[in-house]
């Protein structure tokens, strides 16, 4: 059964629709990115999934509908947000950004091991743990977030441009540990990027999204392989 | 020697008070974006509550527990029957609130007691300690109560998840949803709760009250209130435009706020002019856009750096 279930989804800001019914699916366990340029409707998407824009459709998670519902109702549901921009808590120390990830749970023991694993995964974040987070680099903020959201032992990750604004090798450490991540700890995956060859390397399905529509979907080889997305986003 | 001594240590006794008031306003401020005008009239409230239980024969310390617990439900039903249908509208609307409840809970207590000063008795011994000659022990347990509730706010703060929370929303409160399964005006309503209801901080304002110096119940506080809420949270903290206009706001501010007691009426428009404006927030402190101007959408034409 797909964990995550979207049919007919429309997003509004206001009066203006930006998603216009998309209908797409993810397997547990697996990595789905959806692809597209500027302004295609790839982080309303997420917000959407959020609850954090205002939207028709249906929406289901593990059987469940979550179209409608309240942001911190769907963060019940282990889904986890890693925003664009990142979210971070500027004033507060790197270790307190990643326990508020945990605001949820009530295993503290369980907490304190993930915190461990945070800081195996992200070994810097450890050098830094009592550091205010808005001193952190744009790449270790970028590692925070994704640790925070790791924090709360999520099921689904929704992972907004993380490539954004990070140089090359720190971007493909970042795709490594996620790829890591989602191996280990059976985390599944929704990354919207605009980098298209880093997503679709470590993805196993993939959807291009244009102006607000999905126009192509498939396994990420053939995404891959597909000469509009070639031309346009892989740039051979 | 001695008097200046004695001046010392009442001066910190009765700092410690604003102090106590301060962090309860502030509190408020900081987690829920509400400037409390009538945080002053709130706690004089609670204080006559305790005044009451008092004069029936309830003892002392029930009687401050009491007092705290009606205050807590108090402050709940305040939050949810007045503020909350007015929050997110026009920040003149939440003004227009508070400054309401300031001038209810005033004539309310005065309607019930009176406006008389009314004798409280203090908490600690009348005898000095070790027989000193320049401090009360009124006093002194004033300066402690004061450090013991610092600490205590502290403690709240740093090493609870709530507490955690509550920093994290008074920074972000848009992005805090995102993290937590806290509805956000949840963690707002906490906040207004604790006024009198949570022991670490609700305490600082009921204490500050019972604590008052020289053991009456105070209007003093109270009357000054509205204006030293502005400064305590840091409202006034520059004014926009050459030294001249801020050094000449700067004292119009201080001689009202100076002003003799019955003066809210020629008071309040300065009070909401600078809440509407928040001189603070429009300028950062080399002349940039504040916070304000980047992010309050109904002030648009104005270029704010991307952060």
């Amino acid at each position: 059964m797909a964990l995550l279930e979207v049919s007919k989804l429309e997003a509004f800001y206001g009066q203006t629709q930006v998603l216009r019914g998309l209908d797409f699916g993810l397997e547990e366990g697996g990595i789905t990115t959806i692809l597209g340029a500027n302004g295609a409707g790839k982080t309303t998407t997420l917000r959407a999934l959020c609850g954090m824009v205002r939207t028709r459709g249906d929406i289901r998670f593990a059987g469940k509908t979550i179209a409608g519902s309240a942001t911190e109702t769907i963060v019940r549901h282990r889904i986890a947000h890693v925003p664009e921009g990142r979210g971070t808590f500027v004033r507060l120390s790197t270790e307190d950004n990643l326990r508020l990830g945990a605001y949820t749970r009530n295993d503290a023991q369980a907490v304190g091991e993930d915190l461990e694993r945070v800081f195996q995964y992200f070994p810097r974040l450890k050098e830094r743990r009592h550091q205010q987070a808005g001193t952190l680099s744009g790449g270790e903020q970028q590692m925070l977030a994704v640790g925070r959201a790791l924090m709360m032992g999520p099921r689904l990750m929704l992972l907004d441009e993380p490539s954004f604004g990070l140089a090359p090798n720190l971007t493909e450490e970042l795709f490594d540990i996620l790829g890591a991540i989602n191996k280990e700890r059976k985390v599944s995956m929704l990354v919207v990027e605009q980098n298209a060859s880093l997503a679709l390397a470590i993805a196993d399905h993939a959807y291009l999204l244009e102006t607000g529509r999905i126009v192509i979907s498939g396994t990420a080889k053939e995404i891959e392989q597909d000469e509009t997305v070639r031309k346009a986003y892989l740039g051979y | 020697m001695e008097f200046f001594l004695q001046q010392t240590f009442s001066g910190l006794a009765f700092g410690g008070v604003y102090a106590c008031m301060a962090l309860a306003v502030v509190m408020i401020y900081q987690a829920t974006d509400h400037l409390n005008f009538a945080q002053g009239e709130m706690a004089m409230f609670s204080t006559y509550v305790a005044f009451t239980l008092l004069s029936v024969g309830i003892p002392y310390w029930w009687a401050f527990l009491l007092a705290m617990a009606i205050s807590f439900v108090g402050g709940l039903l305040v939050e949810r029957i007045i503020v909350r249908p007015v929050e997110g509208t026009s920040v003149l609307n939440e003004v227009i609130v508070f400054i309401g409840l300031l001038a209810i809970f005033n004539s309310l207590a005065g309607w019930i007691w009176d406006y008389t000063i009314k004798p409280f008795p203090s908490p600690f011994p009348k005898e000095p300690l070790f027989g000193n000659k320049f401090v009360g022990t009124h006093d002194l347990g004033v300066i402690g109560v004061t450090l013991v509730v610092l600490f205590a706010v502290f403690l709240f703060f740093r090493f609870t998840p709530i507490g955690l929370a509550m920093r994290a929303a008074a920074q972000d409160p848009a992005g805090f949803g995102q993290y937590t399964d806290i509805e956000q005006p949840a963690t707002r309503r906490a906040a207004f709760e604790d006024i009198t209801g949570n022991p670490a901080k609700g305490s600082s304002d009921c204490m500050a009250l019972l604590l008052q110096r020289g053991g009456n119940i105070p209007v003093r506080i109270a009357d000054n209130a509205n204006t030293w809420v502005l400064g305590v949270t840091g409202q006034v903290h520059r004014f926009p435009g050459n030294a001249k206009a801020d050094g000449y706001f700067r004292a119009q501010w201080l001689e009202i706020n100076a002003t003799a007691e019955r003066v809210d009426q020629p008071r309040m428009p300065l009070v909401a002019a600078i809440v509407a404006y928040r001189p603070a927030k429009q300028t950062t402190a080399d002349g940039k856009p504040g916070a304000d101007m980047c992010h309050a959408p109904r002030i648009r034409a104005v270029h704010c750096p991307a952060s």
